[in-house]
């Protein structure tokens, strides 16, 4: 995990990291379930309930979503008009009223509200113990509704994420649920509220997977999966089945139509690393700022969005997905395409930078869909031999940034796929989704999302590190076997004269059944002690015997075992009995402290 | 409650607790649901009423769209149809006519893109491979547009699809006149023909209209007759009738129609260029068949015109053979013995004919080349005797005959080396080029 001193940093005010509520921080010291008496009287009840509360998590977040999402387009008709064209006065003023709104919401009321939610909901998981409060969840809803409705260029996905993690957390502690089951609710409920968000189930559930849990695990990933088709199928319940957005069906006539989804590919790494600059430069500056200008900043940031629409590019307001349709049906010049996407990484900036709540799922595709259609209408116009088509570019185009600016790499094509319903986009999609990744991930050390937890102040888990993170194996403390290795039927007599002449310390003895059992001289010597010297080794040998290891197993596998076994023999997988080597605690212990 | 095992080892006391915890649970689990159905009938609520007003205001934007469309402001169309669509992006004909919107603001490109994507998610529409066909051939794309057309004909309609089909394929029938596609233009004629109904006038008549259009004055007649039978006093049939007849040399039949048409009722309210141009065609036609020498007349009468025709020939054949013999020798320097054979022989022929005194010869050094249909026509007028009176002719049926396909191949080589003929020629020349249709019904 890198540290937090290597990226640029702010000391966070006391009582406001990561957007945790100080009041919070008390009720999470307070809240101590008391669980062990329920395990004792209802063994299986906490696994049952996990399957139970899933499905209602899902629900729940899934009304919570539509309602959140009901809630933007109501505010959004009502403040900034059904149309909003350049021009208009109200698109200047309205984002600064709700800025200052919302300010005096999450300065006041709302503490923990700011932000994404996306690090709040993994600050849950890691160091509340899955605690999300109530007021957190309705601040979240409340506060993010008004400045996405505003028009400040935010997205209502990262935030929905969080109140599903709420929700979660919510109904989780209503039913003294233990600790560790507590703290696997808030990822259930993260992907419930992301999957309803985008109408996108697998996505979710790999977002979670990949972004917030960082392993998969099989204790709570069927809850997961659950959770995302329960809110999943409530949204469709009131949006409808079809796929967000609508490409024709991509048909590459040549490899060479590859090299240009490559160009995007380089061009999307570029652009994230021009989008995480400005994030992680302007974020730290502005909470750098004396603590008064926090109510204002929100005002300012939507006066300045406000500007960018009132002078000629509305589309930055809002999630803009109407504007991703657009991009993808050839409605703009490739100019104006490359214009918007710019814009939209300022408006971005400037939005999240001031503390606004609202998440960064909606702009990252915006601007990847903007970028991906004015590459594909440029490469339309100027080398009409690649047959392109817009609507795919931009598809692939928000595959691209999302890959690169959040470093979820299989997340974005799974979710390209989702939000298309289009797998003919697939090969396309992977291979600008990986050169992107892999340009950012050259040129930007740290994800976006591990640059802000350090600017917060906290140290959460690096998932992309954890992915990474090479897992040693047995046979990397694995060495030969330099003990003597008696059968089973060998007497104690003949094992104790080869013993004083081999003087060996620990001895291998191998059973007619193909077990192995391992022993210091010590316990040769008691054993030997109580039995004549003509008894077989076998019959004189403890009733229990080695466990079966084998040298791909992870080496944190054999400890368990070494408190008992002075070496562990590990056998070959295909022929058992045949030994590969063997492992003491100082084999392991040694090959964890070398470098 | 099935959530946990009945038989356990536990105490009284353990007993009473656990009935506790699974009533607790069960409390948890009903209050849950509870809640649930109550955030759902809110949703529920919230969801509707955003949902009737989204349909408002897409109707509003939709109704913005269609009149800007209306007043030819297609950018504000654009703008308008877009708002629509944001608040109801399921509405394929909003869809349609944002795409409809765009190519009328010219942005062809983009509007095909629109309609190629709405194509995806509505295989088969016949509305939407019409405006691409319509696209593909402001983009000068015929092949595509004729394909497109086709599917569209082909395609699915909401509706009165045969109406809309019809419309479609008279569209592609223009489309390949303008083209110059006429035979294709003529099958799909044909097929519409077959397919429209009898009883349907209007649709007879804008066939057999569109046939003429296309070069089949023929195809026309016949289905001008075809409504005729039923409606006889038709006057819009009877034009047409009168038209294609004289277009195809009917000219016996075209006068009887028109005839009809400027002595029927109703002449007075036609348009005063359409009635002139109707006169003029009778006025034609009375003079042409008064010219023709029929072999329905008297034999007097039938050789007074052969008579008459011949006159005619002869001068128009005197009158080409001087032009001729004037016009090439100014700029002719070398002419061959040959040439000046023949420009000797054509310009006593000239002097023997002519309205008008004989030039003077050039000299062969300034004759032009050979014109030997010309010669050949020459040669066979002095096959004939100098001076034909009725009586010989009357004498001699093969003399008659004869001299009439000389007047009528007269007119027609002429007319290929001196240019359209005018007045009687002109006359002459049509029943040369088709003289048994003349009287034909």
């Amino acid at each position: 995990m890198s540290s937090a001193t290597e990226t640029p940093g702010v000391n966070p005010v006391p009582g406001v990291v990561a957007g945790v509520d100080p009041v919070e921080v008390a009720a999470e010291r307070r809240y101590r379930p008391n669980t062990a008496d329920v395990q004792r009287l209802a063994k299986n009840r906490d696994e049952r309930l996990f399957l139970v509360l899933a499905i209602f998590i899902g629900v729940i977040s899934g009304l919570l979503v539509v309602c959140f999402r009901v809630a933007i387009n109501w505010i959004q008709v009502l403040t900034l008009g059904s149309a909003p064209r350049p021009g208009q006065l109200r698109l200047l003023f309205v984002p600064a009223g709700v800025g200052l709104v919302v300010a005096a919401l999450v300065q006041l009321v709302f503490p923990a509200a700011r932000g994404s939610g996306i690090n709040q909901t993994k600050a849950a998981l890691y160091i509340y113990n899955g605690y999300i409060s109530f007021r957190t969840v309705i601040g979240k809803f409340i506060t993010s509704a008004l400045s996405i409705g505003g028009g400040f260029s935010l997205g209502p996905e990262d935030p929905s994420l969080q109140i599903g993690a709420g929700v979660a957390s919510m109904v989780s502690r209503r039913l003294n649920l233990s600790r560790e089951r507590l703290r696997m609710f808030a990822p259930i409920g993260a992907a419930a509220g992301l999957a309803a968000a985008f109408n996108a189930p697998i996505s979710a559930i790999l977002f979670v997977v990949e972004e917030v849990i960082g392993r998969w695990s099989a204790a709570v990933l069927g809850s997961i999966v659950l959770a995302a088709i329960s809110s999943v199928v409530v949204a469709r319940w009131f949006w409808g089945p079809e796929p967000m957005f609508r490409i024709p069906v991509v048909t590459l006539r040549g490899p060479q139509e590859l090299l240009a989804y490559a160009v995007l590919g380089v061009a999307g790494g570029i652009a994230s690393l021009i989008f995480s600059k400005a994030l992680s430069y302007s974020r730290p500056h502005l909470r750098r700022l004396p603590r008064w200008t926090w109510y204002i900043q929100p005002a300012v940031a939507g006066l300045i969005v406000g500007a960018i629409g009132y002078f000629g590019a509305p589309q930055v307001m809002g999630p803009g997905y109407n504007v991703i349709d657009q991009a993808m049906h050839g409605q703009f010049t490739w100019k104006f395409l490359m214009a918007l996407a710019l814009l939209k990484i300022v408006a971005t900036t400037i939005s999240f930078s001031s503390g606004t709540p609202g998440g960064m799922f909606a702009p990252t595709l915006f601007i990847g869909a903007m970028l991906g259609a004015s590459i594909g209408t440029f490469e339309k116009i100027f080398f009409p031999s690649f047959h392109v088509s817009v609507g795919s570019y931009a598809l692939v185009g928000m595959g691209v940034l999302f890959a690169a600016f959040l470093r979820v790499p299989l997340t974005s094509v799974f979710m390209v796929l989702e939000v298309s319903g289009n797998y003919s986009i697939v090969l396309p999609v992977i291979l600008a989704n990986t050169i992107a990744y892999l340009v950012s991930r050259g040129l930007q050390p740290y994800p976006i999302l591990e640059t802000f937890t350090h600017q917060d102040g906290l140290d959460l888990p690096s998932m992309e590190e954890q992915r990474e993170e090479m897992v040693l194996h047995l046979e990397d403390a694995l060495r030969p076997v330099c003990f003597p290795v008696f059968p089973g039927n060998a007497t104690l007599q003949e094992v104790s004269q080869q013993l004083g002449q081999a003087d060996a310390a620990i001895l291998l003895v191998k059973l007619h059944d193909g077990s192995w059992y391992s022993m210091n001289r010590n316990e040769f010597t008691s054993l030997a002690a109580i039995q004549t010297p003509d008894t077989p080794l076998e019959r004189a040998l403890k009733p229990d015997r080695v466990p079966l290891l084998f040298p791909d197993l992870p080496l944190d596998s054999a400890i368990p075992y070494l408190s008992r076994w002075p070496v562990l023999p590990i056998q070959n997988r295909a022929s058992k009995g045949i030994l590969e080597g063997v492992v003491s605690l100082d084999d392991v212990l040694g090959r964890y402290q070398r470098p | 409650m099935s959530l946990f095992a009945l038989k356990s080892p536990l105490s009284a006391g353990d007993r009473i607790e656990r009935r506790r915890l699974i009533i607790s649970d069960s409390l948890a689990l009903v209050t849950l649901f509870a809640i649930t159905a109550l955030l759902a009938v809110l949703t529920n609520y919230l969801y509707q009423s955003y949902a009737s007003h989204q349909v408002k205001l897409a109707d509003r934007w939709l109704q913005r769209g269609e009149q800007a469309m209306r007043d030819g402001k297609p950018q504000a169309a654009i703008d308008a149809l877009s708002s629509a669509l944001a608040f109801d992006s399921n509405q394929r004909n909003t869809e349609i006519k944002l795409a409809e919107a765009l190519a009328s603001a010219g942005r062809i490109q983009e509007a095909t893109v629109y309609f190629n994507s709405l194509l995806e998610s509505q295989q088969g529409s016949g509305l939407i491979n019409l405006q691409l066909a319509r696209l593909a051939a402001r983009q000068g794309d015929e092949s595509q547009a004729i394909d497109d057309y086709q599917r569209a004909i082909y395609g699915n309609w909401e509706g009165d699809g045969y109406v809309r089909r019809r419309g479609v394929r008279f569209e592609l029938i223009k489309y390949l006149i303008e083209r110059q596609h006429l035979d294709q233009a003529r099958s799909e004629l044909l097929v519409a023909s077959g397919n429209a109904p009898e009883d349907d006038i209007s649709v007879q008549l804008e066939i057999a209209r569109t046939m003429e259009l296309a070069q089949d004055p023929g195809d026309a007649l016949h289905l001008y007759k075809t409504i005729l039978r039923r409606h006889p006093s038709l006057r819009e049939a009877l034009e047409g009738a009168g038209r294609a007849a004289f277009q195809i040399g009917r000219y016996l039949e075209a006068k009887r129609y028109l005839s009809h048409v400027l002595e029927g009722p109703g002449v007075d309210q036609e348009p005063a260029a359409a009635i002139a141009k109707n006169r003029d065609s009778l006025k034609e036609a009375t003079r042409l068949l008064a010219l023709f020498p029929s072999s329905r007349l008297r034999p007097s009468e039938r050789i007074a015109r052969v008579l008459t025709d011949r006159k005619l020939a002869m001068a128009r054949l005197a009158e080409c053979t001087q032009d001729r013999v004037a016009g090439p020798a100014k700029d002719s320097a070398q002419a061959s013995a040959p040439a000046a054979k023949s420009s000797g022989a054509l310009q006593s022929l000239a002097s023997r004919f002519s309205r008008h005194p004989a030039q003077p010869a050039p000299s062969p050094a300034a004759n032009p080349a050979p014109i030997d249909p010309l010669v050949a026509l020459t040669q066979r007028w002095q096959q004939l005797p100098v001076k034909i009176s009725a009586a010989d002719l009357e004498k001699d049926p093969e003399l008659t005959q004869t001299q009439i396909q000389l007047i009528y191949d007269t007119e027609l080589v002429t007319q290929q080396v001196c240019g359209a003929p005018a007045g009687d020629d002109a006359l002459l020349l049509r029943i040369a080029q088709a003289p048994n249709q003349v009287e034909e019904e």
